[in-house]
């Protein structure tokens, strides 16, 4: 084949290939930008055209910092520093009594009005970066955050009219695809009988999310929550981000700020929310059904649905090793090494060797450009993966060994009460022998948030005229 | 409300060029910054200047147009990172099934960012975005034979630095 042909077949497959950026996802971000431009140019306009407006402000501001000074004690000079690159202000109050109380009152006030103003007047429309929704909602987490350690009156976010828009579209394509029962979204395991702890144990068939819940899923009922006026609702269930810092230390500050909250990460499985915050999902997903099936009417092919709920352990080992055949991974019949099957931390994980042709020498996974699969080796295990990055299961799950560690109940053989909280599969943060079916990480006991710990929802699915019974 | 029906407008207009837009930013600046980032960019100001598009046949020419133009005004080549060191490519995740067309079409783009700008743009427009040669000439401002030229050369340097017996393929 001559080069030219074989430039055409790439670019035939280039042509072919699928957007990996989809239009929903694009729409979002260029929405939210769209209005956050929109109130820059605000401020422009405001700021520029009004300029004796401004003079009165910074005016009223000197005026009060004057007034401030002359209250608490005398301060001999306040000097005002440009540290860094023009964007670093830094206030040094020098003052002769009351220090602390003047030097924060005083920050607090000029930080507050005249750095906002400076930056806002010159704020130009921004690329994605700057401006997107993610950072726009990490500041709201963040603030969400801080409140809830500081025990202050807590700071919800705002949603502005696009962003309610957005997530009521969002939350209706998640019952839309409950109660059709995509097949992209859910997968449907059979009822039947395996051998289980020693014990043959029959489980009811039922459908389980084929990826673990991401954060845009979290979000849109976070979001929901807030819209319906359940604010305590969203207090209890917002995620617990500052669980990146206290596992991660300075690494987990990055992901604090935008992990949850960043456009970015959307279809990344959602992380530290505690157990009753994923139940609290489960039932506000089932209710919302409800209401989604009494609004609509009922779909052609009518089922009934138990509730949407966690997994029992039983349910969930059923799903994993193919009814018990599956004794280590969840992809025992496939033979490529771990590493290309799932996301987890590869610390002391003999990684796979290549001989490269050119030079004859062995390269070690990891150590070469020649990598662009969806299961390329972290050598640490840095993070989460997009949830259904790795290769799917017989059944069509994904991520079932490895990315989080799944919340369950495990409350014994016959017995199907939602207590004994346990977490399987191990996450990435477990190594490859907790990443197992059988592994002993199984978080027992674990309720609270916790970085390597997310969760999937399956429902019990009966044919029209069954009696719903537990499974 | 008028402002939400223009959204609404330019998103429905949008919407069917969506994959040949996107498969043109991702190729015209893969593992150089991120092509998201370029998209929206793009979008903001094709959104902003909406009213002096002539045809709506044109829209996908009228934000490549655009796209193109804020690649060069910004200087982004300064900016620019590679994926030459390990640390970098790490971050490119690739998350479809298909590991050995991505792979394929990983060493292609690669090699398209080799290319100068005049002949990635033609060839990205000609081959990718699927425009014609007079289309592609319309866009970037130059004659037919200009870019028939750039197509030649482009291929060939292509042909060349993708060294189809590479050991990693």
């Amino acid at each position: 084949m001559g080069n030219d042909q074989k430039l055409n077949d790439l670019f035939a497959k280039a042509k072919g290939q699928k957007s990996k950026l989809t239009f929903e996802e694009t729409a979002t971000v260029f929405k939210s930008s769209l209005s956050m431009s929109k109130s820059a140019t605000k401020f422009k306009v405001f700021t520029f055209k009004n300029s004796a407006i401004m003079l009165g402000i910074v005016g009223v501001i000197l005026t009060s910092i004057s007034f401030l000074m002359g209250n608490n004690g005398e301060m001999d000079s306040v000097k005002t520093q440009n540290t860094g690159k023009g964007k670093t202000h830094k206030t040094e109050l020098i003052k002769t009594e009351n220090v602390v109380k003047n030097e924060v009152v005083l920050t607090k006030d000029l930080r507050g009005k005249s750095l906002e103003i400076s930056t806002l007047s010159f704020k130009k429309i921004q690329p994605l970066k700057s401006i997107n929704n993610g950072v726009l909602l990490a500041k709201k987490a963040s603030k969400i955050q801080d409140s809830k350690q500081m025990n202050q009156d807590y700071v919800f976010p705002k949603l502005t009219q696009d962003e309610i828009e957005a997530n009521h579209k969002q939350k209706k394509n998640m019952l839309k695809a409950l109660v059709k029962i995509d097949s992209d979204v859910y997968s449907y395991i059979p009822s039947g009988s395996f051998e289980f702890e020693g014990k043959v144990v029959s489980v009811q068939g039922f459908m389980m999310q084929k990826t673990e819940v991401t954060n845009l899923e979290y979000r849109t009922f976070l979001f929901d929550l807030l819209i319906q006026g359940r604010k305590e609702e969203f207090k209890i269930a917002a995620p617990e981000q500052s669980k990146w810092v206290e596992y991660l230390s300075k690494e987990g500050v990055f992901w604090k700020d935008n992990y949850f909250s960043d456009t970015k990460y959307n279809n990344y499985p959602v992380v530290n929310i505690t157990r009753k915050g994923a139940e609290m999902y489960c039932s506000w997903f089932s209710d919302e059904v409800q209401k989604f099936i009494m609004k609509e009417g009922v779909k052609k092919n009518d089922h009934k649905m138990n509730d949407v709920r966690l997994p029992y352990k039983p349910e969930w080992i059923k799903a994993a090793s193919m009814e018990g055949k599956l004794k280590s991974f969840a992809w025992e019949d496939n033979p490529s090494p771990t590493c290309f099957q799932s996301n987890f931390s590869t610390k002391g994980y003999n990684r796979p060797a290549f001989i490269n042709k050119k030079s004859g020498k062995k390269v070690l996974f990891g150590d070469t450009s020649a990598v662009s699969t969806a299961g390329y080796l972290r050598q640490e295990g840095d993070l989460t993966t997009k949830v259904g990055s790795y290769d799917a299961n017989v059944r069509g799950v994904h991520d079932l060994s490895g990315n989080v560690a799944e919340m369950a109940y495990d409350s014994g053989i016959g017995s199907y009460s939602k207590t004994n909280p346990i977490a399987l599969g191990g996450g990435w943060m477990s190594t490859e022998e907790n990443i197992k079916i059988y592994s002993k990480e199984t978080y027992n006991g674990v309720s609270e948030a916790h970085p390597n710990i997310g969760f999937r929802v399956v429902m019990t699915l009966l044919p029209k005229n069954w009696q719903i019974v537990e499974p | 409300m008028k402002s939400s029906s223009k959204q609404n407008d330019f998103l429905k207009l949008y919407e069917p060029n969506h994959d040949r837009f996107e498969r043109f930013c991702r190729a015209r600046v893969y593992g150089r910054m991120e092509y998201g980032d370029l998209m929206n960019e793009s979008l903001l100001i094709a959104f902003e200047k909406f009213h002096t598009l002539k045809s709506e046949k044109s829209f996908l020419s009228f934000l490549i147009g655009i796209s193109i133009r804020v690649l060069s005004n910004d200087n982004r080549k300064s900016k620019e990172f590679t994926t030459s060191n390990q640390e970098s490519l790490n971050h490119f995740v690739d998350h479809s099934q298909e590991t050995d067309t991505d792979a394929d079409i990983h060493f292609l783009y690669l090699n398209i960012g080799l290319l100068s700008e005049d002949q990635k743009n033609c060839i990205l427009m000609f081959e990718i975005a699927g425009f014609n040669i007079k289309e592609n000439a319309v866009i970037q401002n130059t004659t037919e034979s200009n870019v028939k030229q750039r197509l030649k050369r482009g291929r060939q340097k292509l042909s060349e630095l993708m060294n189809f017996e590479s050991s990693f393929k």
